[in-house]
């Protein structure tokens, strides 16, 4: 064994009062990965903070830091980027508003020694070309609002690389993206690490991205190291509680089963529906449409749990917002049984809505700041309870007890509340009211792997005890395996597929699914190209052909809008290649 | 593009009439007209009182006069001073000047010194110099302009005699050299003024976007504190201090009442409180138009240079 080529040694950080990081030791050889997971609180991200000696103000690290048998510090030169790159958790805030991306990235190549301005632009272009983002010359023109989420990261990515450091701090890389381009940018990490001998400090809470693409893997609570070795050997036999929980976790659960057929009507049925948002051109009055959803014919039917699935950008939040009615449809119908949705208004209108609650993804945001727990669950009984206000004491707290919110909570304001117990307060709120229909929208996105954990459990508990219909939104097909019945694939505002969760997950019939699957961390596939097209300008006929890889595609797929059929008794997909034997009078 | 300039504009002539109107209609609901303290004496014959106002039109219902001024406006005739004896566009021509050399020195050196202050305490927040710089600004904040500009002119006019303490009277009087000296001590105060608002609210957008995760990932991209601080931190922080600047603008062009009365600075402020005082209504009119001009260029020119520095905003 040579000497280690990056090596923390007693690593601690304190606050005045605390130490919040107990001493450390660890070591990457290049080219290896090394991961910190565990709950949130654990102090990885601070671990790798101090290394970047990047501690916010009032803490303090002990400890050194060493590269190839040097010391690493302030005090020791300019390191940053230079040999040690970084890379933080939100796509959406890591890089400034203001600047151009080529910019962004040059302004570190210059800051790295680079005198001559267009040559630091262009080693900017050719860092995004390396880690293959499309058209780079372009993407360096634009603003970080310009590109999706996955092309911001693999921008910054792009910049945390473009000095070519021995080490990468990515923390918690990809907890923002979707699960495609999730599995494009660990590949393009790995490439990095074959090329370059890039070593790689990885700070994860999920568990099956640390089984994918680290070696190695410290586990950490409360500050302190409960174990460490190689990834398989740790997840094969995890020997402390808290590493047995976090893989307990991640164990695979068995798709539910499909709901008992219902005979009855829909709950929720849409036909065709469909919403364009209106994108002002220029001086006169031409608008161009964003297509948002298009022509989604869907039913639900009471008890069923259906999953929305589909990278972001695909309609399934503008879905979601429709059903309520809280945004009007361009087109199609919605019916509840015999109702007529669309022409509700008035107190029939704010029924339906009652009846039909939105959990929004940002819990955090949904809660007023200014009054508690209590206050924002009772609103909605205020407001659709016909009951005396003297019973309301009573559903607050069934409500509060049903999402396992302790009762000490209730008189808090969000602030002073974790990020699971805002959402458990927003979930509270949503069933006070006893509403038939839960939608959900990516519920879990903002709770780490224990606190989604939990509410996914009590969802299921709820949902079996009341016999709620839920829709969920999600992007995770973890949640989608435990939770759903039914599954419909959205891609670019259509519905692609739809049908039984077990079956859908077990044999995909769209290669859209199929794409989506294959990029489940640890999957065997090959990870999807590109990224979804502009809802502005979908592409001709199949919307999905620009990334399709199915060998038998042909020009029908380019030329003409496949149709959402029956595959199979209670399967449906669009898909020219997919429908066994179309029947003559449709091709 | 196009389009939403047009409607920009037609919206900012939409406001101008409004406060126009309202200012026509405000000032002759006072009590007394422009020769209410001559014509109104009991030596004044009837008759005469009776026929100097039908001369000047002051017998008409109010609608014809507004349709009259309205006219006349639309000629480019703003109308007489009855007080200072002269055309409005005489009286104004001869004050803007002054007020847009006075305004327009104290806002850039209020504006920068306001920038520089915020940031200064931003940068070292919670420490000694951030604590002594917002009392310090609280402070002068909370005291009504017109203590600041009699304490500033009682300290260094009269007792420290650095600077003349009024009675500026224009370059063919003293020239450049008399202007400039007579200009430092409203500058200074008006400047002061500015600088304190500024600074307050320029702190705080600045230690809002301290935590944004692009400066840590600019520190972390080895980038020095001091490009990070010009090219990430301050544009990211610049804009509720824009906005702010464009709320003061049209108060530096109107409002600054007290500071030219207490300087003798012959400017908008003193022409607006002499013609208040003597119902002087063709120059209060005048002066509403001009300074709603002002406020609805101002906004319009923020607006834009808001647009110019924040790409997402140019999308919508």
């Amino acid at each position: 064994m040579t000497t280690p080529f990056f090596e923390v040694r007693a690593l601690s950080v304190s606050a005045t009062s605390a130490t919040l990081v107990a001493p450390v030791d660890f070591a990457i050889a290049p080219g290896r990965s090394l991961a910190l997971v565990g709950p949130s609180g654990a102090g990885k991200s601070t671990i790798a903070r101090a290394i970047l000696d990047l501690l916010p103000r009032g803490l303090t690290r002990r400890g050194s830091v060493w590269l190839d048998g040097v010391a690493i510090h302030d005090g020791s030169g300019p390191w940053r980027a230079r040999r040690i790159g970084a890379l933080f958790q939100d796509p959406t805030t890591a890089l400034d508003p203001l600047m151009r991306i080529g910019a962004q990235i040059a302004e570190v190549v210059r800051a790295g020694g680079e005198r001559d301005h267009r040559r630091a632009a262009r080693i900017a272009i050719d860092a995004l070309a390396e880690l293959g983002i499309d058209a780079p010359d372009a993407r360096a023109r634009q603003y970080p609002h310009e590109l999706s989420g996955g092309q911001r990261q693999r921008a910054a990515l792009a910049r945390a690389l473009v000095l070519r450091p021995a080490l990468l701090i990515a923390d918690e890389p990809t907890s923002a993206l979707d699960v495609t381009t999730q599995a494009q940018f660990l590949a393009a990490l790995d490439r990095r690490r074959g090329t370059d001998g890039l070593a790689v400090l990885l700070v994860s809470h999920d568990l099956a991205v640390v089984a994918a693409h680290a070696e190695e893997v410290l586990v950490l609570a409360q500050g302190a190291v409960v174990e460490r070795g190689r990834t398989t050997d740790v997840l094969r036999s995890p020997q402390h509680a808290i590493t047995r929980a976090l893989c307990a976790l991640h164990a695979p659960s068995a798709p539910r089963a499909p709901h008992h057929p219902s005979d009855g009507a829909p709950i929720i049925a849409t036909q065709r529906l469909t919403k364009h948002f209106p994108v002002a051109a220029g001086w006169r009055t031409t608008h161009t449409a964003l297509h948002a959803v298009d022509d989604v014919t869907l039913s639900v039917h009471p008890g069923e749990v259906l999953a929305i699935v589909g990278e972001s950008g695909c309609g399934k939040s503008t879905f979601a917002r429709l059903l309520p009615r809280l945004l009007e449809p361009t087109a199609g119908a919605i019916h509840s049984g015999a109702r007529d949705v669309r022409a509700l208004n008035g107190p029939a209108l704010r029924r339906w809505r009652a009846s039909t609650q939105l959990l929004l993804q940002e819990s955090a945001a949904s809660l007023d700041p200014m009054r508690t727990l209590d206050d924002a669950i009772r609103e909605g009984l205020r407001l659709h309870a016909a009951d005396a206000p003297h019973t309301h004491d009573a559903r607050v707290r069934a409500a509060a007890d049903a999402v396992g919110l302790g009762r000490a909570l209730l008189d808090r304001p969000p602030a002073q509340c974790s990020m699971g117990e805002r959402q458990r307060a927003a979930l509270a709120r949503a069933l006070v009211v006893d509403p038939d229909v839960l939608i959900l929208d990516e519920p879990t996105a903002s709770l780490d792997a224990v606190a989604a954990d939990h509410l996914l459990a009590q969802l299921a508990a709820i949902q079996c005890a009341r016999t709620l219909t839920l829709i969920v939104i999600t992007h995770d097909l973890g949640i989608v395996r435990r939770l759903a019945t039914q599954i419909a694939v959205m891609y670019l505002g259509r519905v692609v597929e739809h049908g039984p969760a077990a079956e859908v997950l077990a044999t995909p019939a769209h290669p859209y699914t199929r794409a989506l699957l294959d990029a489940v961390p640890g999957a065997a596939g090959v990870p999807i190209a590109g990224d979804v097209p502009s809802p502005l300008a979908p592409p001709s006929g199949c919307v999905f052909h620009p990334r399709c890889t199915r060998p038998d595609r042909n020009d029908d797929c380019t030329r003409r809008i496949p149709p959402l059929l029956d595959i199979a008794p209670a399967r449906r997909a669009a898909c020219w290649r997919a429908a066994p034997a179309l029947p003559e009078t449709l091709a | 593009m196009g389009r939403a300039a047009v409607v920009r504009l037609l919206h900012a002539l939409g406001v101008i009439a409004v406060v126009v109107t309202l200012t026509f209609a405000l000032a002759r609901l006072l009590p007394g007209d422009p020769f209410a303290s001559i014509a109104d004496h009991p030596s004044v014959d009837a008759a005469w009182r009776a026929r100097l106002r039908t001369t000047y039109g002051f017998d008409e219902p109010l609608l014809a006069q507004f349709v009259r001024w309205c006219g006349a406006v639309l000629r480019g005739d703003l109308g007489y001073s009855f007080s200072a004896q002269r055309p409005v566009r005489e009286l104004l021509a001869h004050a803007l000047p002054w007020t847009l050399l006075l305004s327009s020195v104290a806002l850039t050196v209020g504006g920068v010194l306001g920038i520089a202050l915020g940031s200064g305490q931003a940068v070292r927040r919670g420490g000694w110099a951030d604590r002594l710089t917002g009392s310090t600004t609280l402070v002068l904040a909370s005291i009504p302009d017109v203590v600041v500009a009699t304490a500033v002119l009682v300290l260094f006019g009269q007792r420290l005699r650095w600077f003349p303490i009024g009675g500026a009277t224009g370059l063919d009087g003293g020239g450049a050299g008399d202007v400039a000296r007579h200009l430092v001590l409203p500058a200074a105060t008006l400047a002061l003024l500015v600088a304190v608002t500024l600074a307050r609210f320029h702190r705080a957008a600045m230690v809002r976007g301290a935590d944004a995760d692009y400066l840590l990932a600019a520190r972390a991209s080895g980038l020095s504190r001091w490009r990070i601080f010009w090219r990430h931190a301050l544009p990211n922080a610049i804009a509720p201090t824009l906005t702010v600047i464009g709320v003061l603008l049209p108060i530096l062009l109107t409002g600054t009442i007290f500071v030219e009365k207490v300087f003798a600075w012959p400017g908008m402020g003193s022409v607006l409180a002499n013609a208040v005082l003597a119902r002087d209504y063709h120059v209060v009119t005048a002066v509403a138009l001009l300074s709603t001009t002002a406020v609805v260029v101002a906004s319009a020119a923020i607006d834009a240079l808001l647009a110019w520095l924040d790409p997402r905003t140019r999308a919508r």
